[in-house]
């Protein structure tokens, strides 16, 4: 079944319908928003703060083709908020946020990797590592991280491009 | 635009491992979702009871509250229209010679089941001159004998809803605000 049949279920009452897109798409909102805040406990909540929402203005929502895009939409927008939180936190202790999204469980070879890209991301901005996490991570078009985000197609180039540059040059000395 | 290479897959090959709890973390979200349509489907019950389930700004409170007033008194003053005698026959008073002048009141009370006609010739008393229903039904007639000059009455429906005559005009307003209606006998005329 389809996400956009999914989401008409879910609209006429039917809550397997909505549990099941959960199913589908907590994996790569809950991925994203670790890399994107550095904090897999904050991510987690903001998660949970999206699929509320969504959930709430689902009859509300006319793009049923792009359910992925429209979630996004919203995720971006929470962790914007948390972010803009993290930072607040961040200058009220004026200490760093140490990132925490390797958690146990991981295998030696992935908490590696995953803390490779955690240091090598956590110098950009926010909407750098936004725009790359969505080109690079989650393979996006550009059109349509446009829609998520709400900048301009050359503009997310211009950032990818430079979030890139950055992110290799960080990596390969890491790596080292 | 930067062309794909072999790092951009390493970097996405890193991002894309599942995170360590995932499925924990995505059934913490499906409960957290679950308790949430419970808690709106309680909320939504005790919505009428609750006191504090409307907030409002005052001047929007005295706006609704102006629009309430306004269809109260509208739906009030339709019902009041439906009870009052609505179609009274114009001057329902004949007249007679003599120091006194015998008055015929005539009243129309559509479901009405008594009415009386109470003023200052008869002590106010809501029971003492009752009208008689005519064949027709909605009309109520009765005779009194007043003494010439100007008297105050009203029609008393049912013994307890007081009325002015729609065909006579009002008296000033009487005590405990009830209009009353006025009447002048003459030797030869009732006005």
């Amino acid at each position: 079944m389809t996400d956009a049949e999914l989401v008409v279920r879910a609209v006429a009452g039917d809550a397997g319908a909505f549990e099941e897109l959960v199913t589908r798409h907590h994996p790569a909102c809950l991925r994203f928003a670790a890399h994107l805040l550095g904090d897999r406990i904050e991510a987690e909540d903001v998660v949970q703060e999206t699929l509320l929402r969504a959930h709430r203005s689902l009859a509300r929502y006319q793009e049923r083709h792009q359910f992925r895009a429209w979630l996004f939409r919203i995720l971006v927008n929470r962790c914007r908020t948390a972010s803009g939180r993290a930072h607040a936190r961040r200058l009220r202790t004026a200490t760093e946020l140490e990132p925490s999204s390797a958690v146990v469980g991981d295998t030696a070879d992935t908490f590696e990797l995953r803390t490779r890209l955690t240091r090598a991301i956590e110098e950009l901005d926010p909407l750098h590592r936004e725009a790359f996490l969505l080109k690079l991570g989650e393979g996006l078009e550009y059109d349509e991280i446009a829609r998520i985000t709400g900048a301009s197609v050359p503009a997310l180039k211009m950032r990818v491009k430079r979030a890139r540059d950055h992110v290799r040059a960080r990596w390969e000395e890491l790596e080292s | 635009m930067t062309p794909r290479d072999a790092w951009d897959d390493e970097v996405r090959e890193a991002y894309q491992r599942p995170l360590a709890g995932e499925t924990e973390a995505r059934e913490r979200a499906i409960a957290r979702l679950r308790g949430e349509d419970a808690r709106r489907a309680a909320r939504s019950a005790e919505w009428w009871l609750d006191p504090n389930a409307l907030t409002m700004r005052p001047l929007v409170a005295a706006a609704c509250m102006l629009v309430a007033l306004a269809i109260g008194a509208f739906g009030g003053a339709r019902w009041m229209a439906s009870r009052r005698p609505v179609t009274a026959p114009p001057a329902p008073i004949a007249v007679e010679g003599g120091d006194r002048t015998t008055v015929t009141f005539v009243f129309r009370a559509p479901g009405a089941t008594r009415v009386c006609v109470a003023g200052d010739f008869n002590g106010w008393d809501p029971d003492a001159t009752p009208l008689t229903r005519v064949a027709t039904g909605d009309t109520w007639t009765a005779r009194v004998p007043l003494e010439n000059g100007l008297h105050t009455y009203a029609f008393v429906i049912d013994g307890r809803e007081w009325t002015p005559d729609p065909s006579a005009p009002l008296a000033p307003v009487a005590a405990f605000g009830r209009r009353n209606s006025v009447l002048v006998v003459g030797e030869d005329h009732v006005l």
